[in-house]
């Protein structure tokens, strides 16, 4: 597969920080490849720098050594064409629903012809088209990450880059949610890079799976998820396909602790 | 209870204090040069509104001390919220500026009012500067504070949506810290007001502040009395107005 073909490659990346007299090896040798369409998603102890990787692809920070490029154009900056999605909704609380959506492209200078029926779209896929007038303290933790998704999804992203979104929900609000993104995975073909400590959540929605090790963090295993799609928790939640991905990435990180 | 019982008790309290003032008054219990009673105040009042005070009017008397802290508030906002956005923005400067911040913060203000009045006179300008000095080291702290809390990672979010620099600052940056700006402009106007009276009471010819110490001066208690009423009025109404301007402008905080 030649790199251009990949949505995303990070090659050989390296990170290290250092200050305070301290020298840390956050990220050695990190080699992932996404192909479009597709879900990929990192498990990793704490500090394995999952995060730091995922900052680094949105341009929040730079690699030491090694490349990171999408559609074969290397990341230099942040940008729209990579979607962020905090595990804490970043929204921007002076703003209703409608508006936090709209924002991005309207700072742009996108034509509001184009991006009104967009918003509309988006926020009705997320389920939040009752609450355009809302402001995001009125709105529920799981309505905020469709918010937050909604906002990212309207400027048609080469990827979403999502660092542990559903961690800080409660365990219904966070099935229903996974179920939403894959929803929106079908109907948007969006590729996607999760970070998630969740295993469960990592087989359910994955079509790949990577595992690092604690610090330095590298990939130790790599498993693609043999499942069908539309795959429903329910259906696939107690195949052996399913338990077996879990029990072995379960294993892996035990080792990696 | 609901927050309109306990809004209920506050008025009944009140009620009952003017209630029982009222009653000692008419009953003859208050000496008039010591707690004056409601007709001795009337007194004053009418003569001060139909005859002034010290040869000038009572609304000239009031407009002094609002026009003088309402001028030391305003220049504090005009260079203390720039200054505030600029220390919360730059480690450098906030390094540079701190020292002094931090030193000039805990001095009470009226310390400072013999040696303004040393340097500026006793007219206008030693007045407005006190209270533009205190009413800016209260904002630039807060502005500041604003500023430094907002969350980085909106800041990243916003590059992420492809925002510039200068639509950060201004769409981003300002508008989340507003809130805390908005609050440091409640209380600094508060501390404008009470300051104004303070430095009258040292040296003024006009303002409630003259008025009350100069009425002291010559034992007119009753005019004591409307002169302090008057401030504690005017000081509700100033710090009304800007709680329903902080009310409005946020009210996306919710409750």
């Amino acid at each position: 597969m030649s790199i251009a073909a990949d949505a995303l490659a990070i090659h050989n990346v390296c990170r290290v920080f250092e200050g305070a007299g301290q020298r840390i090896e956050a990220l050695r040798d990190i080699n992932i490849h996404i192909a479009p369409s597709t879900i990929v998603s990192l498990v990793g102890p704490s500090g394995c720098g999952k995060s730091t990787l995922l900052r680094m692809v949105a341009g929040f920070d730079r690699p030491d050594s090694g490349a990171i490029t999408l559609g074969g154009q290397p990341v230099v900056r942040p940008g729209p064409d990579r979607g962020i999605v905090f595990q804490q909704p970043q929204l921007f609380p002076w703003l209703n629903v409608h508006e936090n959506v709209i924002f991005g492209p309207k700072m742009r200078g996108v034509a509001a012809a184009s991006y009104l029926p967009a918003a509309e779209r988006y926020l009705s896929a997320v389920g939040l088209a009752e609450f355009t007038r809302h402001y995001p303290y009125q709105l529920s933790g799981g309505m905020r990450q469709r918010l937050q998704i909604a906002r990212v999804l309207i400027n048609e992203p080469r990827i979403l880059l999502m660092d542990e979104p559903f961690g800080a929900l409660d365990y219904q609000t966070r099935l229903d949610m996974q179920t939403l993104l894959l929803d929106l995975c079908a109907s948007y073909k969006p590729t996607v890079m999760f970070i998630t400590h969740d295993i469960d959540e990592a087989v359910f929605i994955s079509d790949r799976i990577h595992v690092m090790s604690r610090r330095p963090g590298r990939i130790v295993e790599t498993f693609d998820v043999d499942l069908p799609r539309p795959r429903r928790y329910e259906d696939v939640a107690a195949t052996e396909t399913f338990m077996r991905l879990k029990l072995d990435t379960l294993n892996l990180l035990k080792g990696a602790r | 209870m609901t927050a309109n019982s306990y809004r209920a008790i506050s008025l009944a309290t009140v009620g009952a204090a003017l209630l029982v003032w009222i009653t000692a008054s008419f009953a003859g219990a208050l000496d008039p040069n010591k707690f004056p009673p409601v007709q001795a105040l009337w007194v004053a009042l009418t003569d001060l509104v139909n005859n002034g005070y010290s040869g000038r009017s009572f609304h000239a008397q009031i407009l002094a001390s609002v026009g003088r802290a309402l001028t030391g508030f305003a220049l504090a906002v005009m260079i203390g919220i720039p200054v505030g956005i600029w220390v919360g923005r730059s480690r450098l400067f906030d390094a540079i500026v701190s020292p002094f911040l931090t030193f000039m913060r805990p001095i009470p203000p009226i310390a400072l009012v013999p040696l303004f009045t040393f340097y500026f006179g006793i007219g206008e300008v030693s007045k407005v500067s006190l209270i533009f000095l205190t009413a800016f080291l209260y904002l630039v702290v807060n502005t500041a504070a604003g500023v430094k809390g907002v969350p980085e990672d909106l800041i990243l979010a916003s590059q992420s949506l492809g925002l510039t620099n200068r639509q950060i600052f201004f769409r981003v940056i300002i508008p989340a810290a507003s809130a805390q700006i908005l609050t440091g402009m409640r209380i600094s106007m508060t501390l404008s007001w009470t300051l104004v009276v303070a430095a009258e009471l040292i040296a003024a010819q006009v303002g409630l502040g003259f008025l009350i110490m100069d009425a002291t001066t010559f034992f007119r208690i009753p005019y004591v009395f409307i002169g302090i009423i008057t401030i504690g009025l005017i000081g509700l109404a100033l710090e009304g107005i800007l709680l329903a301007l902080e009310t409005r402008l946020l009210h996306w905080r919710g409750k």
